[in-house]
């Protein structure tokens, strides 16, 4: 499983988005944008869950900012940090 | 001041709704689900009444359900059942204060945080469950849900719980400080109460000198809202009667001062040492009932014995009881059969921990 699958099922379970599977979420969609229609609370648990399950921390907004763009810019955040 | 109840929103091991609970007190009919937890000695198995909230779905979308757990869910649903029973779902409701008992808080969601920064080699926490474990999560939620503004209050005192947020609401509605309030509780089933009733209640583990005080044959585990959309009596009148006072105190210190002509609905539900005691207090003849058959033991139980009251009010009878034998004595005047409520008011009596007491009566 590629670190991009990973993080979509993640995403999916830990934020209960029961409406949408992980296939369906986009590797460049914007996490915030309309169609995921996260929140400023999910990002804090993505923090919290990319912490827990890479052992990679966002340590703040400067740093989360660019990396929560998509799916891709984290997988690219952990990646570099693994 | 006179308090009209204007709508209720119940649910639990009965059902969902209040048809379903009326439908149970002429019945008996009430669903028990058999809980397994897994133990290090093995399976256990554990009696429960569960609630069952999938009707919240046809009042909230999905998406905005995400981050709600069960007992979080249980309160919201009783909310919009209150207010759909009272016809002020869609309506405007002016100045609304919202009050949310609990006795044990949600607990699911806190002990499974707990466990997780206990077993964790760093400890993690969650913030949704995190925030979700808090107190006053559900009545934020409800009041975001509804779009509330009015004032928000989240009450625990283990069983005196209902009593004391039935006060406060008495309280803003005397001070005109709300035009109405949706005051209520919520307890939920957990692992560790069922783990809990296991060790304490269960016939074949007996611990000596605890259980003799205890009755395992009622004591079974209950889950639930209650909710109740409350007003000034002139403003609005109600079919399920209005609240006519409420009091809280010690009997141990002081005993209780009851109100006179009153039907007595007791919170015996077989967990309480208190259950046998209400023989002590209870006026010679007065007729008494107890329906934790139908929605099991948890601390903010009384809520539901005000519902079963409101609608007595609203059908002039006073339904049978549960098994009598839950307050092991010949000297109470049990309702063996549905009886005509006549001028009688009800009075809805709770025994705590403590000595604690406290009560309600409502009139027709």
């Amino acid at each position: 499983m590629t670190t991009q699958e990973k993080l979509k099922k993640l995403i999916v379970d830990t934020l209960h988005l029961e409406d949408i599977t992980p296939e369906e979420i986009e590797d460049d969609e914007p996490l915030f944008g309309e169609k995921l229609g996260l929140d400023s609370i999910d990002a804090v648990e993505i923090v919290f869950q990319v912490e827990h399950h890479f052992g990679v921390g966002i340590k703040d907004m400067k740093e989360g900012r660019p990396a929560m763009q998509s799916i891709n810019t984290l997988a690219a955040f952990i990646e570099a940090r693994l | 001041m006179k308090i009209s109840i204007k709508g209720i929103g119940v649910l639990g091991g009965f059902g969902c709704g209040i048809g379903d609970l009326n439908k149970a007190l002429i019945t008996g009919k009430r669903s028990s689900s058999t809980m397994v937890i897994k133990t290090t000695g093995g399976d256990i198995e554990v009696p429960a009444f569960l609630a069952n909230t999938d009707r919240l779905k046809s009042f909230v979308n999905k998406r905005d359900l995400r981050r709600i757990d069960h007992y979080i869910r249980m309160a919201i649903l009783g909310c919009f059942l209150a207010l759909e029973d009272a016809d002020m779902l869609h309506a405007n409701r002016g100045k609304m204060g919202i009050i949310i008992a609990t006795g044990y808080g949600s607990t699911c969601n806190t002990f499974d945080l707990q466990n997780s920064v206990i077993t964790e080699a760093a400890p993690f926490c969650s913030p949704i469950q995190f925030s979700n474990s808090v107190h006053n999560a559900a009545a934020t939620y409800i009041s975001i849900l509804l779009k509330e503004v009015g004032p928000n209050l989240s009450v625990s005192h283990y069983d005196m719980s209902i009593t004391s947020a039935f006060l406060s609401a008495y309280q803003w509605l005397q001070e005109e400080r709300v035009e109405s309030v949706l005051v209520g509780s919520v307890d939920e089933y957990s692992k560790i109460l069922g783990y809990f009733w296991h060790c304490l209640y269960n016939k074949g583990n007996k611990k000596e000198g605890f259980v003799g005080k205890m009755n395992p044959e009622h004591a079974i585990i209950g889950e639930g809202a209650n909710f109740f959309v409350l007003a000034r009596e002139n403003e609005t009148a109600s079919p399920y009667g209005f609240i006519e006072d409420v009091k809280m105190g010690n009997f141990k210190r002081r005993g209780i001062n009851l109100p006179e002509n009153a039907a007595f609905f007791l919170g015996a539900d077989g967990y309480s040492e208190c259950d046998e005691q209400y023989a002590e207090y209870i006026p010679e003849k007065a007729l008494v009932a107890s329906y934790s058959h139908l929605y099991g033991g948890l601390p903010v139980g009384t809520g539901f014995d005000i519902a079963i009251a409101a609608l007595s009010n609203k059908s002039g009878t006073i339904f049978k009881s549960g098994d009598s034998s839950i307050f092991n004595s010949n000297r109470l005047n049990v309702i063996r059969h549905n009886e005509n409520l006549g001028s009688r008011r009800i009075c809805c009596l709770k025994l705590g921990a403590g000595g604690s007491y406290g009560w309600i009566s409502l009139n027709q």
